[in-house]
């Protein structure tokens, strides 16, 4: 119960506390000590506003730790620290609000790679853990771990400063603040936490800022993309579980669940921003997802349409994720036996990414194909995890030894 | 705190430039210097001979071996350097890309190291 409390009031206190300190170590060491007391006090007396708890206590040490070292100096030398912000529930849910877009973007400053920029945004802005982070960058803990230390001496030894770029500085961030923002969606989207598939608080979120970069920055055609595309896949959360929490596939999914409004919204966006840019990644994500939500039934979907974009996309991002799935779209379009040639193909580039084995068995399960499906899809048992894919695999691997008899 | 701006460029290129473009570049440094003295950042500042003229010296086994020549072999080579008083990396950055040097070679910035004591 406390822990749970203490472990949704972090990241807004963190945030705040990066804001009044500037320096991110300085903010984790004195939040840390306020975690400690709030363990001590909060089961006898739990305060109303958590947060500002967090806050007050965290900066009344910092002062008092201050004085100590500087007591030969006179008062008015104590920073404006010392100066507390207004810490009223509303008006710290609001800067929180602000604040939080605004520390994306300190943290995607150009002397760090982009990468170290999203893993410093989603830890210390957005509070994910190292888990989360490690599968949102395809990496292990220990590797993010190793960056979170190498960008945290660069930080210090440079005295880069934890303050907000100004606008003109934006752009050159956006990048890798759109990036945080999608992986953060991602991370709701499919959880990597053991309790559920989707975490809708964090695809609200994602969402949220998304809407508040986009009233920030206007015209910019990734913007645009990025908000479209995920309030299309958001459309599909109602209809991706079913009552027993396991994932539902989209060709399976009862489309009446779909929300209408999100798809509305998005289908205009899509449209500005495909007009805005010509055929930017987000923009060309989103006009696919706008292809699923348009279509009535899996076997309406204009599935050629989707193949000419993907084949689009991966020029701009020629990765092999891009051509897995620009394949799968060929064999929805009719071409089964070349889209199962092209995925082949991408066997070694994609030997350790797991929905390469799930994709190739169910290509060769619709061409009834079952003993190389089955194959491919014992393969695919053993690499993951997911307590969900586990049950959906093993349903299809005891079809293929059904129907193989 | 102290900021070195080491400044890479490709010697080969710079060997082929007319004596109007040296003339230009050379001016580009003295007006930059100049600049940053104003400001009161500057601590040092030095051009480099080209490699050609570099010996490299290592001490093995209390034994010393010469090269003539750079360390190593790279595209771009240190041509010279600033030291610059800057309040923080950003600071540093604005100021590195205004040597000349930034609009066709490459300027490593790096922090100087404090030791307490």
């Amino acid at each position: 119960m406390i822990n749970a409390l203490i472990q949704t009031s972090y990241p807004q206190a963190l945030a705040k506390l990066i804001v009044i300190f500037k320096e991110i170590h300085l903010a984790e060491d004195y939040l840390q000590s306020a975690v400690e007391q709030a363990l001590l006090k909060w089961p006898e007396l739990q305060p109303d506003n958590t947060v500002a708890w967090l806050v007050k206590v965290a900066r009344n040490k910092y002062i008092d730790d201050y004085r100590k070292q500087q007591k030969q100096q006179p008062f008015e030398s104590i920073p404006e620290v010392t100066i507390l912000p207004d810490l009223s529930e509303d008006a710290l849910l609001l800067s929180y609000n602000d604040d939080l877009l605004r520390l994306i973007f300190t943290c995607c400053h150009p002397a760090l790679n982009q990468e170290t920029q999203i893993l410093l945004s989603l830890k210390h802005v957005l509070g994910l853990n190292l888990v989360q982070i490690a599968n949102a960058l395809v990496s292990n803990t220990k590797t993010v771990e190793k960056r979170l230390t190498r960008a945290k001496t660069k930080i210090s030894v440079n005295n880069i400063k934890y303050e907000t770029p100004k606008p003109q500085q934006w752009l050159e961030r956006l990048t890798g603040v759109l990036k945080t923002i999608y992986l953060l969606f991602n991370e709701g989207y499919l959880t990597t936490e053991a309790s559920g598939l989707i975490d809708q608080h964090l695809c609200k979120e994602a969402i949220r800022l998304a809407r508040l970069l986009h009233q920030c920055i206007k015209n910019d055609p990734e913007v645009i993309g990025l908000l479209a595309l995920l309030l299309q896949q958001e459309a599909r959360i109602p209809a991706r579980v079913d009552n027993n929490g396991q994932m539902i596939l989209l060709e399976d999914q009862d489309r009446s669940l779909w929300k209408k409004t999100n798809i509305q919204e998005a289908n205009i966006l899509v449209e500005k921003a495909l007009r805005e840019g010509k055929g930017t990644p987000y923009a060309i994500q989103a006009a696919i997802a706008s292809l699923h939500n348009n279509a009535v039934a899996q076997s309406s979907t204009d599935w050629s349409q989707i193949y000419h974009l993907y084949q689009l996309l991966g020029m701009v991002d020629n990765n092999p994720i891009i051509q897995l799935n620009a394949a799968v779209a060929l064999a929805e379009s009719g071409d089964r036996l070349t889209a199962i040639k092209k995925v082949k193909a991408l066997g070694k580039p994609l030997e350790k990414y797991r929905h390469y084995y799930t994709a190739l068995a169910g290509l060769y399960f619709k061409d009834s194909q079952y003993k190389n499906s089955l194959a491919y899809y014992q393969l695919a048992f053993e690499r993951t995890n997911n307590q969900n894919e586990r049950i959906f695999i093993n349903k299809r691997i005891n079809e293929c030894q059904h129907i193989a008899k | 705190m102290q900021f070195l701006c080491l400044i890479y460029e490709a010697e080969t290129i710079m060997a082929t430039h007319s004596d109007e473009e040296n003339g230009k570049i050379f001016q580009g440094y003295m007006d930059y210097t100049q600049s940053i003295k104003e400001t009161g950042s500057f601590v040092a500042g030095e051009a480099l001979q080209p490699t050609n003229t570099a010996t490299t010296v290592r001490v093995r086994d209390g034994k010393t071996l010469l090269t003539d020549g750079p360390f190593a072999e790279t595209k771009e080579q240190l041509g010279g350097f600033y030291l610059l008083e800057c309040d923080s990396l950003d600071e540093a950055i604005e100021k590195a890309k205004g040597i000349p040097s930034a609009a066709f070679g490459s300027i490593e910035v790096r922090p100087l190291m404090v030791f307490d004591n």
